[in-house]
């Protein structure tokens, strides 16, 4: 294991090239996410704003369409999974992002900055990004649809309701500023959910683990 | 080091990671009533007319309701019509309003979801100087209320109506009352929940009894004290 770590550095002429870091099953159910996210967070902040709300035809339609918006975020997963058996990448990818280990805490200890860390596919902070989007959408649609049960609960559930589908939306729209923010602070990364493909240097540095690991592997492409 | 097997036909989801916020998220609707009580006011400190008093948690906001939508009706055309068990049918205008002896209130709003809005600058009219006006006949008991959204109906008994601190309002937050707060004219029900301030006041009706309004027909108390009815114990508006 360690000497193909030493053969690939920044410098080395094996690292030039392409290789592949996402299918397009994978764009398609990020970006439709991102799209419904977009579309479920601006509708309710458009509510709050009076001339917003007027502006894009009123109340009810913003409500129905955050509701409708809310509920729909884990169909592009559920049916990707459902539809793309074939897509090893996404299965893949979306357990060893469901899956923490040591590394992972140590990661997010030092927040990546610790030379001894194993640099994989995916990070600590990735990792805890998509279980806690992926666990807060469970709970905003729990606590959603009891806020909708105007007459079957009782009021102090849809209090208890409301203040936590308030609490999760907080948290949510920082954890996705914090998400833009280092897509934003890594081109090359952010690039990939485009193109598919990060360069052999950037996934070096960034990912040197995983480029080792997969070099045999039929994710790759150069 | 976490390896995928390949032959597995596990769907590889964090079911974990699902089920704990699952959790997570019941708890919340069960105890966060508790918490949202006791965060409540938290953010107080920001202005009402902050539109992040609305998004946070504690934040001391209006949120803002309506049934049907947001009718508009400017202050010129603005009519309240006055009926019912009463000597002589009025309909005012928003100019008759404005001439009738001003009471200034500053008191909590406090909504039956539980948040509040503290200190809230409300002026307007008694509601008891506009049935004086009007003259009451012997035998009225209650003083039904509609909005001119033609959906939202509210009422009181006419010994709640009299009291000092419910009025007919158009002026709150320190101006006109805007359209999404119930302007021009609303009703301002100090001691009670905020489904009874009846926003768009069109018409008010002396009665013989209470009919119940909008929110009465879905389960809310009548008698809608703040801090004594619907299962809550707020500190009471007085």
């Amino acid at each position: 294991m360690d000497e193909p770590i030493n053969r690939l550095t920044e410098d080395n002429p094996d690292s030039r090239g392409d290789i592949q870091r996402f299918d397009s099953a994978e764009r398609l159910i990020h970006w439709t996410t991102a799209l419904l996210m977009i579309l479920c967070i601006g509708s309710i902040v458009a509510i709050q704003i009076p001339s917003a709300m007027v502006f894009f035809g009123g109340r009810t339609i913003l409500r129905i369409a955050h509701i409708l918006t809310g509920i729909l975020l884990p169909v592009p997963l559920w049916l990707g999974l459902v539809l793309s058996k074939n897509s090893k990448c996404l299965k893949k990818d979306l357990y060893s992002l469901g899956h923490f280990t040591k590394e992972d805490f140590k990661w997010i200890r030092y927040w990546g900055n610790n030379k001894t860390l194993k640099l994989k596919k995916f990070n600590g902070g990735q990792k805890a990004n998509y279980s806690f989007i992926s666990g807060s959408v469970v709970v905003m649609i729990i606590t959603g649809l009891v806020m909708q049960s105007f007459n079957l609960l009782p009021l102090n559930l849809r209090i208890g309701a409301t203040f936590t589908h308030k609490l999760f939306a907080i948290l949510i729209v920082i954890v996705l500023i914090g998400h833009i923010f280092y897509a934003v602070g890594n081109p090359e990364s952010l690039k990939s959910m485009i193109t598919l493909k990060v360069s052999k240097k950037w996934a070096t540095i960034h990912c040197k683990d995983w480029v080792v690991e997969s070099e045999d592997d039929d994710m790759i492409s150069d | 080091m976490a390896v995928y097997n390949k032959g597995s036909s596990s769907v590889p989801v964090a079911r974990r990671t699902v089920l704990g916020f699952g959790i997570l998220g019941v708890l919340g609707v069960l105890f966060g009533s508790k918490l949202s009580n006791r965060l409540n006011g938290l953010f107080s400190g920001l202005s009402p007319n902050n539109p992040l008093s609305n998004l946070l948690p504690g934040g001391a906001g209006f949120e803002i309701y309506t049934v049907a939508g947001f009718p508009v009706e400017k202050p010129v055309q603005y009519r309240l019509e006055v009926s019912g068990l009463v000597n002589t049918s009025l309909s005012l205008t928003y100019e008759d309003l404005l001439k009738l002896p001003v009471t200034h209130l500053t008191k909590d709003f406090q909504c039956v979801t539980g948040w509040r809005v503290p200190n809230v600058k409300w002026s307007g009219v008694r509601l008891s100087n506009v049935l004086e006006l009007a003259g009451l006949k012997e035998n009225a008991k209650a003083v039904l209320f509609k909005s001119f959204d033609g959906v939202y109906t509210e009422s009181l008994t006419l010994n709640q109506a009299m009291r000092s601190d419910v009025i007919v309002a158009y002026s709150m937050l320190g101006g006109p009352i805007t359209e999404e707060h119930g302007g021009p004219v609303r009703l301002y029900v100090a001691p009670m929940y905020g489904y009874k301030s009846i926003k768009w006041l069109a018409s008010i009706e002396v009665a013989k009894a209470i009919v119940p309004g909008y929110w009465e027909n879905l389960g809310y108390d009548q008698n809608a004290w703040i801090g004594r009815s619907n299962g809550r114990t707020d500190q009471p508006v007085d």
